[in-house]
């Protein structure tokens, strides 16, 4: 067991090492390819839904290059910067996590009141 | 491609076979049908209908409903999510969601038949009663304090009763013949004991059946619980499992010529497990019809259109948005909580990761050890890189952020 991989190691950012980084394949301000640390599908399908449903946005995919890598590459392309629009792959994933936001928020609301409904109920019929 | 006179921007509906598409799964007698979702905004624009996020719309379809609700089990319905979130809170729950379990077992003495790496596995397992949200991770190398740990001691040995009679079954002949998660006793560290007077740390069940001794066998094995999530050992999930089913729909055209009548009926009726179909008769005619009763017990076994005369009058299929979760807790926290806090967890990841991103867009380097703590998966502290025996990188990876275009 001597070369196992720590357990610990696909769930903890190391120091050092920053949760998301991104960069330009081909020099083209409209792509970009982020890569966050320490995730893995749970979050990359979601975000890919997400930013899929962004009018700006023509290509969005992500993957997890091996499974030993604890990372995912989420890679995003929006359309042409034009004049009119400050659109970035930046901004599209920072709009699509803030959209996301707001849905976890009225689900917890949602939930919440579901839960609170059902227990007063049982506490009713006894 | 908005090029007809109806297509205002911002229509929402289809035509009803393309609705019933975006609606549905459909089940075949061979196979399921039309299973991909469409995600992408533009999937219906050549028919001037956006499929783009709309969050008034997403507020008014929302739906939740709670089917059932105790302690261990909740099943309830989720209505107008798409799949990708209803997995991502089933795989946070399953794997990301922290509680207590045994990490270190010390063996004193073990004299059973039970090997220590075995034992040691089978108290790793046992659920704690312990709020987890009240401790902290522990790294590697870190002393543990009542912060971060729990202390456990099981100390039984095996003897002959003394008012044993000699042909009685072992059970009745030997003390602790079987040794119980009961047995296992909570030593407070600091002021834990004060802390949770009032619901002491203990095994969830008294009556798991840790070993099984004869006279003379002892086990002497002292424990650490530390905090973890299901990702690095399932021992750490909170839940037994928690699935989602889509919601079924089963319908019988409803035009008379093709009803389910008869012999036919009855037959349809008796085949189904689910006890899916009821027979009504139609007032007047004398016909007894087959109606769908209860289309919530259907589980798509599709017994009723497998090689049947009437094959092509049933149709089954499954709501895309629309899920049944249902949650077992192992019992350390109410399964309300595991979902509450799967919530939780998924806005922290959020909140994360944007700060960070608009940070690093804004070309500021961001603090990442301060930040990292406050998410819920990286709340160690110490200098984990250390111990992980990463190299300490000489640059700040931050500052690549800063030049969008190094390749």
């Amino acid at each position: 067991m001597a070369n196992a991989p720590e357990r610990f190691d696909a769930v903890f950012l190391p120091d050092g090492v920053s949760k998301i980084s991104y960069e330009h394949p081909m020099n083209d301000p409209s792509t970009a390819v982020f890569r966050i640390e320490r995730e893995d599908h749970t979050i990359g399908n979601l975000l890919r839904m997400q930013l899929l449903r962004d009018k700006n946005v023509i290509f969005a995919g992500y993957r997890q290059p091996h499974p030993l890598q604890h990372h995912i590459e989420l890679r995003v392309k929006v359309k042409q910067p034009s004049s009119l629009s400050e659109e970035s792959p930046v901004t599209a994933l920072i709009e699509a996590i803030t959209d996301l936001d707001q849905e976890l928020n009225l689900l917890q609301d949602r939930f919440q009141f579901a839960v609170g409904r059902a227990q007063a109920a049982q506490s009713e019929t006894g | 491609m908005e090029n007809g006179p109806s297509a205002a921007p911002g229509r929402r509906e289809l035509p009803e076979h393309l609705e019933r598409t975006r609606r549905h799964i459909e089940i075949g007698a061979t196979r399921p049908s039309n299973v991909e979702a469409r995600h992408a905004h533009d999937a219906y624009a050549a028919l001037g209908v956006t499929n783009a996020l709309d969050l008034a719309a997403f507020e008014r379809e929302l739906r939740v409903v709670v089917r059932s609700n105790t302690h261990d089990e909740l099943v309830f319905e989720m209505q107008g999510i798409d799949a990708p979130l209803a997995n991502a809170f089933r795989r946070i729950m399953l794997a990301e969601t922290p509680t207590m379990a045994v990490e270190h077992a010390t063996f004193v003495d073990n004299t059973s038949i039970i090997h220590d790496e075995i034992l040691a596995h089978r108290l790793g397992l046992i659920p704690i009663m312990a709020d987890p949200r009240e401790f902290d991770y522990h790294s590697p190398g870190e002393p543990f304090s009542e912060h971060n740990s729990i202390k456990m001691v099981l100390d039984v040995e095996c003897k002959v009763r003394a008012d044993a009679v000699p042909d009685a079954p072992a059970s009745q002949r030997f003390e602790n013949a079987s040794v119980y998660s009961r047995q296992i006793e909570w030593i407070p560290i600091g002021a834990q004991g004060d802390r949770y007077a009032d619901n002491p740390i203990r095994p969830v069940h008294d009556d798991i059946l840790i070993a099984q001794l004869v006279p003379g066998q002892r086990i002497h094995v002292e424990m650490v619980c530390i905090k973890g999530t299901g990702h690095m050992h399932a021992k750490w999930s909170p839940v037994a499992t928690a699935y989602y089913q889509l919601m079924p729909v089963v319908e019988i055209r409803a035009d008379s010529g093709s009803r389910i009548v008869g012999a036919h009926a009855q037959q349809l009726q008796k085949l189904c497990p689910g006890n899916v179909f009821d027979i009504e008769s139609v007032p007047g005619s004398g016909l007894a019809v087959a109606t769908v009763a209860r289309p919530q017990s259907c589980t798509m076994c599709r017994e009723c259109i497998r090689d049947k005369p009437w094959a092509d009058q049933i149709r089954l299929s499954r709501v895309r948005n629309h899920f049944i979760f249902s949650i077992e807790s192992t019992g350390a926290l109410p399964a309300y909580q595991i979902f509450l806090q799967a919530l939780e967890i998924m806005v922290a990841k959020c909140t994360e990761v944007k700060k960070k991103l608009e940070a690093a867009s804004r070309g500021l380097p961001s603090s990442s050890s301060a930040a990292a703590r406050t998410a819920q998966g990286a709340s160690r502290t110490g200098t984990a890189s250390a111990s992980i025996g990463a190299p300490l990188s000489t640059i700040d990876e931050d500052d690549d952020l800063t030049n969008p275009n190094r390749s």
